[in-house]
C-alpha cells in the first residue's frame, strides 16, 4: 500500500511498521498517523473518529508502542519503534473530538557537569 | 440514492446501507434514508459542537468546521503528515421532503450525526362530491 511504504522512509528515524503484513493489504481501518517531533519530544496523531477512551489501548513493550482497538468492527494494530532517548516511562496520551495524541518526550540531556580534581 | 433526497456534493464512500455503529472508527460520509428520515453520519475528527457551525438555508444544509485555533506549531517539525484538521466545509442539497426545522445533529468522538426528518406525508383523504 502506498500509506506504508511511505511509512517505511522513517524505518531508520521512527518507523511505523506494521507487524502482521496480512494486514497492510486491508488497511482502511488503520487510522491515519500524523508525527511530529520538536525539542522536547515526538507526537504522533492517530485518527480514529468515532472511538472513546475505553476502545483505545495503549501500551509499551520492548521499545515499541502499540496503539489498538479491538473493537468488533474495524478493529487496528499499529505499533511504531520508539526512537532513541525517548523517556518510556513519560509517555502520556489523550483522546480529544476523534485525535488521540501520544506524547513521546525524550530524557533530557545531563546537564554538563564539571568534576573537581582533587590532590591524591 | 434517489436525486430529491439528499445529494452530497462529495463522494459519498458508502451506500445508504448500514450505518456505522456507536463504537467503531468512521471515516467518510454515511447516508441512511427510511420513510420517516434521512440519517447521515459523517468523520469530523477534530472538532467539536463549539467548532461546527451547521446551517440550512435554501435547501442546502452546511457544514463548517471552524479552523482550530493555531497551536504553537512554528518550532514542531512534521515527520509525516496525513491528514490535516484545518477547515471543513460540506454541503449538502436537501429536498422539500426534508421538515428542515427539525433536523437535528450531535456530535461526539469526531462523528457527526445528523437527523433530517421528513415532512409526515398527507394522509389520503376522501373528497365528497355534492349535488349542485
Amino acid at each position: 500500500m502506498y500509506t506504508n511504504r511511505l511509512d517505511n522512509i522513517f524505518d531508520n528515524f521512527f518507523s511505523d511498521k506494521l507487524f502482521n503484513p496480512s494486514c497492510s493489504n486491508r488497511n482502511h481501518n488503520q487510522p491515519e498517523v500524523n508525527i511530529y517531533q520538536d525539542e522536547k519530544g515526538y507526537s504522533l496523531e492517530l485518527k480514529t473518529p468515532g472511538l472513546s477512551n475505553e476502545d483505545l489501548e495503549i501500551t509499551i513493550d520492548e521499545n515499541k508502542l502499540n496503539v489498538s482497538s479491538s473493537i468488533s468492527k474495524g478493529g487496528f494494530k499499529r505499533v511504531f519503534e520508539l526512537p532513541e532517548g525517548a523517556d518510556q516511562s513519560n509517555i502520556s496520551a489523550e483522546l480529544k473530538d476523534g485525535i488521540a495524541t501520544v506524547n513521546i518526550p525524550l530524557i533530557p540531556k545531563p546537564e554538563p557537569r564539571k568534576i573537581k580534581v582533587v590532590s591524591a | 440514492m434517489s436525486a430529491n433526497t439528499v445529494l452530497e456534493n462529495e463522494k459519498i464512500k458508502t451506500t445508504q446501507t448500514e450505518l456505522p455503529s456507536n463504537n467503531q472508527i468512521v471515516y467518510g460520509t454515511h447516508i441512511n434514508e427510511t420513510e420517516e428520515s434521512v440519517e447521515i453520519i459523517t468523520e469530523v475528527a477534530g472538532y467539536n459542537k463549539d467548532t461546527l457551525e451547521i446551517t440550512v438555508e435554501s435547501q442546502e444544509l452546511r457544514i463548517i468546521g471552524k479552523i482550530p485555533e493555531p497551536k504553537d506549531e512554528e518550532d514542531k517539525k512534521v515527520i509525516q503528515r496525513r491528514f490535516s484538521t484545518a477547515g471543513y466545509s460540506k454541503v449538502f442539497r436537501i429536498s422539500d421532503k426534508i421538515d428542515s426545522e427539525k433536523i437535528s445533529a450531535e456530535v461526539k468522538n469526531g462523528v457527526l450525526r445528523l437527523s433530517l426528518p421528513k415532512v409526515p406525508r398527507a394522509q389520503k383523504r376522501q373528497i365528497d362530491v355534492k349535488a349542485v
